[in-house]
């Protein structure tokens, strides 16, 4: 049905003119910072000064966020729902305007036990951890195919 | 009527009635563009709402100098200089700078630098236009007076007129009997007369005295002083109060102060009237730390609370207090703290008297954390003290952490290279109550090995789990000191296969994304285990490619499983961004889990899981569509499912629907099953009518848990909003369920209204359209 595994017939990755990057972070050591710095050198990017970038990525804090989704008989919060976004600005070498300001976001949800706020809780940093990978994920493909498209 | 007669110029009878005639005839002449003729990239939902707007022809005029350090350039039909007198006739022109002078005649004196002008006056600066019929200027610093003046703000949308107008070296407009309003030439819904009034275009700010505001002609309020923001900026007054009635508490008003004490701290004073408490005092201070971080005080207090008084005759204080510091910090992009906590008197406080926030009335535990981390290149070391006040009398407090200290190894993942796990974490608990406390410390240790390639990946990773427990049991004749270890092993692997292919002329790419994770993890007894802060993850699509089935730290889960998933996406050719993502995924297990969290639960026999699926859908910008199910194939079930869906339209029309259905499967306890609806909507019916609406029910119990309706009146330069909202609240007497005949329904009432560019009351009503209309911003 016409698919075939990537990079075997015109990939996402990023093209050789993108190799080195330099990231402007609001939070440079955050751990959100860290998994999509991560995820950028997994596909072949090698971050450096700006002087000697292609390309700069600017990326702003990432921003969490909670709120009831449905209430139980008790009119207590039964299920949450999380959201975790960020926003993102690519420019070129000399700082023009590529992409952005662009927001990506990871919406997902739980169910609530409002008998175990402590479980619940360290519930909430494990699916926290995991939307930032996910949203790490997502800007490199948005970049990716940006790059992709412009050439 | 005979009111340009020569006879009652200086009347201030005749003034006042020439400057209304004025407010509703001009309009001509004030840079005025009605919405035919205004740019569209400029119709914004004011210029809507106003049917056209304010253009500044100077707007966006660089290169224009600073007028104290340009030369004068002045045309006219025809002029006459007399030794220093310079008169100009005709079609005056003087421009100096970005500053505009244009009249039929003026005189000017070379040496004062000053001149008259006469005749079809108008002033131009950028954002600033003033007209009159008389005036005189002093070119050096830029002061000008205009007799009979109108003047328009362009980009503040406002404009108003005066017998005495005058600009002076600072900038600062001076209205001399004069009138003020936001609402579009020929409208006078409202508008504001005052004796003196300033205009601070730098600092932002109107002040006007012997002010009187009357709506269509007719005064209504008059005030000695009265103090308006021009622009956003944050100055000291009070703001706007809050009006709002409910079934508990009765007429509810607050008029918050503000205190902008020095650019880095504020201060909020909201002195609050409850009809069947008495007065509330809040205060809330903030601190901008210029190493990095911020900090609020905060406090309320009121003293012998009459309501409370009646609803717990027990309770020998009825005073009612919150204390709350919350601070947030960054230092040198190494060191991150957090300071969250919140104490109250009592468990019903928020409930009682947070009644704009329906979010933290739903809250059963007050959070009361400390956090510092270390975030370094290799290590990230958090150490935290964290426990929670109850706010339900039939939930316990949680247990405290005091404190959990975690080091953890950082790593990239780089592919192709062997990396160290490692972290331990060691937490001492405490409990308020009577039963088993202690410390425990955690430590995991192991090797993992990244591969990666463009069309996939695999992950292999082994590591040991260690627990160990110094328990207090104040029930137990002996003591007790458990420990368990674990070995795990996991291999995740991913292949990703794509496809390209257009559809109703949007180039897309799908791709599909199967996935496989093996899970090993030896068993070891834990039955002795407390458990201080673990609870069954939820099961969800997630859950397949997670290597413990518990939160916390108290249970080290025993697997032996592999989890099947495969994910799509359909994918914008050119942008990269989802329109669709779909996945679908089931555990096959081949032992029992024989690991739970109660003792003396039985083990888990089930060869296989639910199947979990996840979907999202954005097929627009303005509509997207959520949806997650848990279906059990055993029983043909489903065990829990969720739809949720928001549409925005440009008009900033928004709809929302959802539904959420959950049966108890996972969790320990009596938890009721969710089976309920919501449907929440802001909808504009005319240019200026809105409704607005939330609705939560409860399909089990056949019952609204709470809704709200609302109306909103929205023109040029006023708005209205009523609304009235039902609710549940759960604190009164027992548990209460719906269909306990005798529970509290709550109603509440809040009103809103603002004269736009002046203020007004009721901002509570925007935090509870917020809360309840998803989307909504106000």
């Amino acid at each position: 049905c016409g698919f075939h595994l990537r990079g075997t017939g015109g990939g996402t990755a990023l093209p050789a003119s993108w190799g080195a990057m330099h990231l402007q972070a609001a939070s440079p050591n955050s751990e959100f910072t860290r998994v999509l710095r991560a995820r950028f050198t997994a596909s072949g990017i090698r971050w450096v000064d700006a002087g000697e970038a292609t390309h700069r990525l600017e990326l702003g804090p990432e921003r969490f966020a909670q709120r009831n989704l449905s209430i139980n008989a008790e009119a207590r919060a039964a299920e949450f729902e999380l959201t975790l976004r960020a926003t993102f600005t690519v420019r070129d070498d000399r700082g023009a305007l590529l992409l952005g300001p662009e927001t990506a976001q990871v919406a997902k949800q739980m169910e609530n036990d409002p008998r175990n706020v402590v479980g619940k809780a360290e519930e909430i940093r494990i699916l926290r951890d995991e939307m930032r990978g996910e949203l790490a994920q997502q800007i490199i493909r948005r970049i990716a195919f940006f790059a992709a498209s412009s050439g | 009527q005979d009111s340009n007669g020569a006879g009652c110029a200086a009347s201030e009878d005749c003034a006042r009635e020439r400057l209304e005639v004025e407010v509703v005839e001009a309009g001509a002449g004030l840079d005025w563009v009605p919405i035919e003729d205004v740019p569209p990239a400029l119709r914004d939902r004011s210029c809507k709402l106003c049917g056209g707007r304010y253009i500044d022809p100077k707007a966006g005029l660089t290169g224009a100098g600073d007028p104290e350090e340009s030369d004068i350039e002045a045309t006219a039909t025809r002029t006459e200089l007399r030794g220093d007198q310079l008169r100009l006739e005709g079609g005056v022109e003087v421009t100096q700078g970005y500053r505009d002078l244009a009249g039929d005649r003026a005189d000017y004196d070379r040496v004062s630098e000053t001149g008259k002008v006469e005749g079809n006056i108008v002033l131009r600066e950028p954002g600033l236009l003033l007209r009159g019929s008389r005036g005189a200027f002093y070119s050096r610093t830029g002061e000008a007076q205009l007799e009979d003046g109108v003047f328009v703000l362009h980009e503040k949308h406002l404009r108003g007129e005066a017998v005495l107008l005058s600009r002076d070296a600072a900038s600062l407009i001076r209205i001399e009997d004069g009138a003020l309003t936001y609402c579009a030439p020929g409208e006078r819904d409202w508008y504001l007369r005052t004796r003196h009034m300033t205009l601070d275009l730098e600092e932002g700010v109107g002040v006007a005295r012997g002010a009187t505001l009357s709506a269509a002609g007719v005064p209504f309020f008059w005030t000695p002083w009265l103090s308006f923001p021009l622009d956003d900026r944050r100055r000291t007054g009070f703001l706007f109060p809050t009006v709002g009635n409910d079934s508990r508490g009765g007429i509810d008003v607050s008029t918050p102060f503000y205190w902008n004490a020095a650019p880095d701290y504020d201060l909020l004073y909201v002195p609050r009237y409850i009809q069947e408490r008495g007065l509330n005092h809040e205060v809330q201070g903030r601190y901008l730390d210029p190493a990095g971080g911020n900090w609020l005080l905060g406090g309320a207090f009121l003293a012998g609370d009459e309501q409370y008084k009646e609803d717990f005759p027990a309770d020998p204080n009825p005073d009612r207090w919150l204390g709350q510091l919350r601070h947030n910090g960054l230092y040198g992009q190494r060191w991150r703290s957090r300071i969250d906590y919140t104490r109250v008197s009592d468990v019903a406080y928020i409930r009682d008297l947070e009644t704009s926030n329906l979010e933290t009335r739903r809250e059963v535990n007050l959070l009361q954390l400390a956090s510092l981390d270390y975030l370094g290149d290799d290590w990230l070391v958090n150490m935290e003290l964290q426990q929670f006040q109850s706010l339900a009398d039939d939930i316990r407090e949680d247990y405290k952490k005091l404190p959990q200290v975690t080091v953890q190894r950082r790593g990239d993942r780089e592919p192709f290279r062997f990396e160290p796990l490692f972290l331990a974490q060691y937490s001492n608990f405490d409990s308020n109550g009577e039963r088993v406390t202690g410390q425990r410390l955690y430590s995991e240790a192991g090797l993992s090995y990244p591969m990666l390639w463009e069309y996939g990946f695999l992950r292999s990773t082994a590591k040991y789990r260690y627990l160990d427990y110094r328990l207090n049991d104040p029930l137990a004749q002996d003591r007790n000191d458990p420990s368990a270890g674990s070995a795990l092993a996991s291999l995740d692997g991913g292949l990703y296969f794509e496809r390209a292919f257009s559809v109703a002329g949007r180039d897309l790419v799908q791709t599909l994304e199967p996935r496989l994770y093996y899970l090993y993890s030896s068993f070891e007894d834990q039955r002795d285990h407390p458990d201080f802060d673990s609870a069954e993850l939820t099961f969800n699509y997630n859950q397949l490619f997670r290597d413990t089935r518990f939160s916390g730290r108290d249970r080290l889960d025993d697997a032996n499983q592999l989890a099947i998933g495969v994910t799509t996406r359909f994918l914008n050719r050119r942008t990269g961004t989802e329109l669709l993502n779909a996945s679908l995924g089931q555990i096959v297990y081949f032992d029992n889990r024989r690991v739970r969290l109660r003792p003396t639960a039985p083990e888990l026999e089930r060869t296989e899981s639910e199947i979990a699926g996840e979907l999202n859908f954005y097929p627009t910008q303005r509509l997207n569509l959520r949806a997650t199910v848990q279906y059990d194939p055993s029983t043909e079930k489903v065990n829990a499912g969720n739809l949720f869906s928001s549409y925005e339209r440009e008009d900033g029309a928004l709809l929302n629907a959802g539904y959420t259905y959950r049966r108890p499967i996972n969790l320990v306890g009596t938890q009721p099953t969710t089976d309920q609806a919501h449907l929440s909507a802001y909808y504009p019916v005319s240019r200026h009518w809105r409704l607005f609406g939330a609705w939560n029910y409860s399909l089990e119990a056949d019952e609204s848990v709470e809704d709200m309706v609302g109306i909103e009146y929205d023109n040029c330069c006023w708005k209205i909003r009523l609304l009235h909202l039902r609710y549940f609240d759960t604190a009164r007497g027992i548990v209460p369920d719906f269909d306990a005949p005798n529970l509290d329904r709550e109603r509440a009432v809040q009103v809103q209204f603002v004269l736009k560019g002046l203020g007004g009351l009721g901002t509570e009503v925007e935090q509870l359209m917020t809360d309840m209309i998803r989307g909504f911003r106000p």
